[in-house]
């Protein structure tokens, strides 16, 4: 079998798959949010201490988590739709560093010194067959009336209004979602580091989860996980690195706009097409 | 497009390439000690005086032939105080590597998550810096030399309610870090179990820069003594605000001021400071003369707290490893280590004489009282 | 205390404006945020540093040298990360400069270290005592320069020809375009002389604290960000008020209130400026 490292890797790129698919499904209707390790961590700490505090089963309280993290979604998704782009991605990160000294100075859920001895639970069953259900459901959208009206919405938001979308529920919706499902990863990760603190879920997570997104692409689904996977294996990969290491990661993002910024997978990546197209050097002439 | 591809190709290709497995080991004629520690970020300061007290000690041992013939080789796993990344380093060093003892982690949080995985598999890990409370408790395979707070503050209450017959106090915490919050508390028990009021508390943040609003705050209280409970940077910072405004009662310290950074930057203003170290540098013994020596020669500085500790700790686990008579890592040889490591008692190191009790982690060692005079490090008498 | 509160109040807040002066500049001339502002702030005092510890020169010149160097900076990463990226997205420089802050953090870190590094001062501490108000030479001397320069900066902008097309600019990039202004290089100038005043904060905040460390850009470049929300975005004078607010505003928190909630004061207020008033309180200049 695999030994305990590979499956401890194996784990984090999974909670960090479905990481980066709850920042694309915000981003599916436009909205651009850094801050969602705060809903990671909403997530962690209300799985951590339903199940310190009170003892509950986890399946119980990774719901709970997951849960938690969609009502605040929830909240800050409704009154922050009026704000566009960089204003709502500011508002976000707002809500990000407010939440974590909030957090800190909250004795009860272990202020700065965090919760520790949370039991391991999550085991990589977990993880992976949670991913592969939100796998399955992002393909399955993609055609979906859903999908079709986030499109709609990301493209062009005053032309799908004309169109009768109801981008308000769809946008509320889409952020809710990504929060529950940030919420949700965060429950998983808190029961498998068994120490969570403010620390872990400040703007800097946030930004690493968006660059999940941002390395592999919005375009489709596959995007951010090919994004997540890449970028946990990195700094194991790269741990000779060591000091450079961040250095490598900021010029990445500066890297990645100039040279290719949709990301590295786009909506053909994956299909024979656009490949035997390349190979056959017909068709478009001079591609770039 | 074509560009695109072409950077995709470079990305994975450097995955698959780089990263020699730098835990390859030789293992045959290598005896491997894996070192968890925050090499970058802010506490980085901390942990690279580890590493180098630890290759003092690994030169040392080495120059004499190695332990039962093979020489030790210290790997270095850099976790940057992120809990994440040092079980991810420890996993690595156990299951890849298969070290044979762990050295780390170098802060309390990072120590917290990553003992239990050394326990669980039975694989020895020392701290020599981690000071928070019960690290070490019901886990038989992890020990520390680092003195933990609970233990030295209580001295330091003393030796100030002595010397500077105070009655009250501030107390300056840098609310979100676990370390000064936890050491708050401590140093709130002493307190009362000594008798002196805790005048007020004012705190600041990790990485704050200016420091006028509280020192104000702190002016307007009058002080008799103001306690400080952070790393070494914003302490310093403090100090030289609060010399700034006028205020020079004394300040009481702690662990954090073990960097002689502190004294760099506070300058002055440090004058009179007193805290509890678990090394003394100005130690008049020559075991302690001949180890700063060493140090100042390979690094040009003077050894700190932490380079003294991870000295001793690499000699410790050296004399664990050789009394256990076993070099090759595995699960019993390594319970053989353990066991010798519980055993030793008056181990004769740089940072004082460790002991270690039957059913207890933590060593038994001297607190230093010291108290910063004239621009140096001195005893409090 | 609270005339002491509020002399610190007055040179923190005048930094903050320094810096939310050159992120509005940026704003109001391409409606895009430079994140990586923090960092220049940064960099700037590092290169004063330098250039006292190993040039050997006096503080003024190492003044001049770090808003020359910063101002370099700034003109960098526009040729890095806005130009090429100006018709992409709205979103693609915020991430570029998002990356850029990270990497020139780093690098200031592996080369200087990532612990404070005492920054010398060659101002004498000497204290006036103006009624209840306590006031040092350094303080003194820093207010001078801040307001000294934020008057430049008014006057430049009102009064210059160069002033005048930067402002031109800003309404309009196209309209602007087409009346004969040289836009690239209009940019890069506004680029050059933000980056100057965001250096320029830097050096003052490492006179005032005796240290800097390669961490400090980042809670005051986030802080920058609200205060041009505060103030309205790619609004001169609102920045400069909102800086001098949110300088009163945290210190009084800290003073009256508990000081473990001072970060959270200035993104609790941007917040809800942002929920309440997008445009911000001052309104922001037409494009």
């Amino acid at each position: 079998m695999i030994d305990a490292y590979t499956s401890q890797v194996l784990t984090f790129i999974g909670i960090n798959s479905i990481l980066a698919l709850s920042l694309y499904i915000t981003a599916l209707a436009g909205q651009l949010s850094v801050g969602h390790a705060a809903f990671m961590g909403i997530g962690a700490y209300t799985s951590a201490l339903l199940m310190t505090r009170l003892g509950w089963p986890f399946f119980l309280t990774t719901a709970c988590g997951a849960l938690m993290g969609g009502v605040f979604g929830f909240c800050i998704g409704l009154p922050t739709l009026r704000l566009k782009d960089l204003y709502l991605a500011i508002a976000t990160l707002a809500f990000n560093i407010i939440w974590v000294v909030m957090l800190m100075n909250i004795e009860a859920f272990g202020g700065a010194l965090g919760i520790f001895n949370v039991p391991k639970v999550t085991n990589n069953w977990t993880v992976y067959i949670s991913l592969g259900i939100l796998l399955l459901f992002f393909h399955r959208m993609q055609d979906s009336r859903l999908g079709r009206a986030f499109r709609s919405i990301q493209e062009d938001e005053p032309a799908a209004r004309a169109m009768g979308v109801n981008a308000v529920y769809y946008k509320v919706y889409a952020f809710t979602l990504g929060a529950f499902l940030a919420g949700y990863a965060g429950a998983l990760y808190a029961h498998f580091v068994t120490f969570i603190s403010p620390h872990d879920f400040e703007v800097d997570r946030s930004i690493e989860i968006l660059l999940f997104v941002v390395l592999g692409g919005a375009q489709t689904f596959i995007g951010p996980v090919i994004g997540a996977v890449l970028l946990t294996l990195a700094p194991e990969v790269l741990r000779f690195l060591a000091e450079y290491r961040l250095l490598v990661y900021g010029l990445m993002f500066v890297v990645i706009m100039l040279l290719r910024h949709e990301g590295l997978i786009e909506e053909d990546t994956f299909s024979w097409k656009r490949w035997s197209r390349t190979f056959r050097r017909e068709g478009r002439a001079g591609a770039p | 497009m074509k560009r695109g591809i072409i950077l995709a190709i470079c990305f994975l290709l450097s995955i698959c390439l780089s990263g020699p497995n730098q835990g390859i080991s030789s293992a045959a004629d290598e005896i491997l000690i894996g070192n968890v520690s925050c090499l970058t970020g802010t506490a980085a300061q901390y942990g690279i005086s580890t590493y180098e007290g630890l290759e003092v000690a690994m030169e040392e041992i080495n120059g004499a032939g190695g332990i039962l013939g093979k020489k030790i080789h210290i790997l270095k796993g850099d976790d940057s105080a992120d809990p994440r990344q040092a079980v991810n380093v420890v996993q690595k060093f156990i299951t890849k590597d298969k070290v044979l003892a762990i050295i780390g982690a170098e802060l309390t949080g990072t120590t917290r998550v990553t003992a239990p995985i050394s326990n669980a598999a039975q694989t020895v890990q020392f701290t020599a810096s981690a000071t928070g409370a019960g690290l070490t408790d019901n886990l038989p395979f992890v020990f520390r030399n680092a003195l933990p707070e609970a233990y030295a503050i209580p001295f330091v209450v003393e030796a100030a309610k002595k010397k500077f017959k105070a009655e009250s106090l501030v107390i300056i915490t840098s609310y979100n870090l676990d370390y000064s919050v936890d050491l708050t508390k401590i140093y709130e028990k002493a307190l009362a179990a000594a008798g002196i009021k805790v005048q007020d508390k004012i705190s600041y943040a990790e990485g704050d820069i200016d420091f006028s609003a509280q020192v104000s705050k702190l002016k307007a209280l009058k002080p008799e003594i103001v306690v400080m409970t952070g790393y070494y940077q914003e302490s310093a910072q403090l100090m030289i605000e609060m010399r700034k405004q006028g205020i020079n009662c004394p300040i009481l310290g702690s662990n954090g001021f073990n960097d002689p950074k502190i004294l760099e930057l506070a300058g002055k203003a440090m004058e009179g400071s007193v805290w509890a170290s678990g090394f003394f540098p100005n130690n008049p013994d020559p075991k302690v003369r001949r180890f700063v020596a060493k140090v100042q020669e390979k690094y040009k500085k003077k050894p700190n707290q932490f380079h003294a500790q991870a000295y001793d700790a690499l000699m410790i686990i050296s004399e664990g490893i050789k009394r256990a008579g076993v070099t090759e890592s595995t699960p019993e040889n390594r319970t053989k280590i353990r066991d010798a490591l519980a055993k030793i008692t008056n181990f004769p190191g740089v940072s004082g004489t460790h002991t270690f009790k039957p059913g207890k982690g933590d060593a038994e060692k001297s607190v230093f009282i010291l108290i910063l005079k004239d621009g140096k490090y001195a005893l409090l008498d | 205390m609270l005339a002491q509160q509020l002399v610190n109040g007055l040179t923190l807040g005048s930094t903050y404006a320094l810096v939310a002066l050159g992120f509005t500049l940026v704003f109001g001339i391409l409606g895009m945020i430079n994140f990586a502002h923090g960092e220049i702030f940064m960099l700037g005092a590092y290169i004063a540093l330098l250039l006292v510890t190993m040039g050997g020169f006096s503080i003024f010149w190492a003044l001049i040298g770090g808003m020359v160097g910063a101002a370099l900076l700034g003109m960098i990463i526009e040729r890095v990360s806005f130009r090429p990226l100006r018709n992409v997205s709205i979103l693609a420089p915020l991430i570029s400069t998002i990356g850029l802050s990270i990497f020139l953090r780093s690098l200031a870190q592996i080369i200087f270290g990532a612990e404070s590094t005492r920054f010398p001062v060659s101002i004498k501490t000497e204290f006036f005592q103006l009624g209840p108000f306590q006031i040092s030479l350094l303080q003194i001397v820093i207010l001078a320069i801040s307001f000294g320069l934020m008057a430049i900066f008014q006057a430049f902008i009102k009064k210059t020809k160069i002033g005048k097309a930067m402002r031109a600019t800003s309404e309009s990039l196209y309209t602007a375009g087409l009346l004969g202004i040289p836009v690239d290089r209009i940019i890069l100038l506004s680029f050059a002389v933000a980056s100057a005043l965001g250096g320029v904060a830097g050096i003052l905040l490492g006179l005032n604290f005796n240290a800097i460390s390669p961490l400090m850009g980042k809670m005051v470049g986030l802080k920058g960000l609200t205060i041009i929300i505060l103030g309205g975005m790619g609004n001169i004078t609102g920045a400069m008020v909102g800086g001098l607010f949110l300088g009163f505003v945290e210190v009084l928190s800290v003073g009256y209130l508990t000081s473990s909630y001072r970060d959270a004061v200035a993104f609790a207020l941007m917040f809800l400026v942002l929920l309440i008033r997008p445009t911000g309180l001052f309104g922001r200049v037409v494009r």
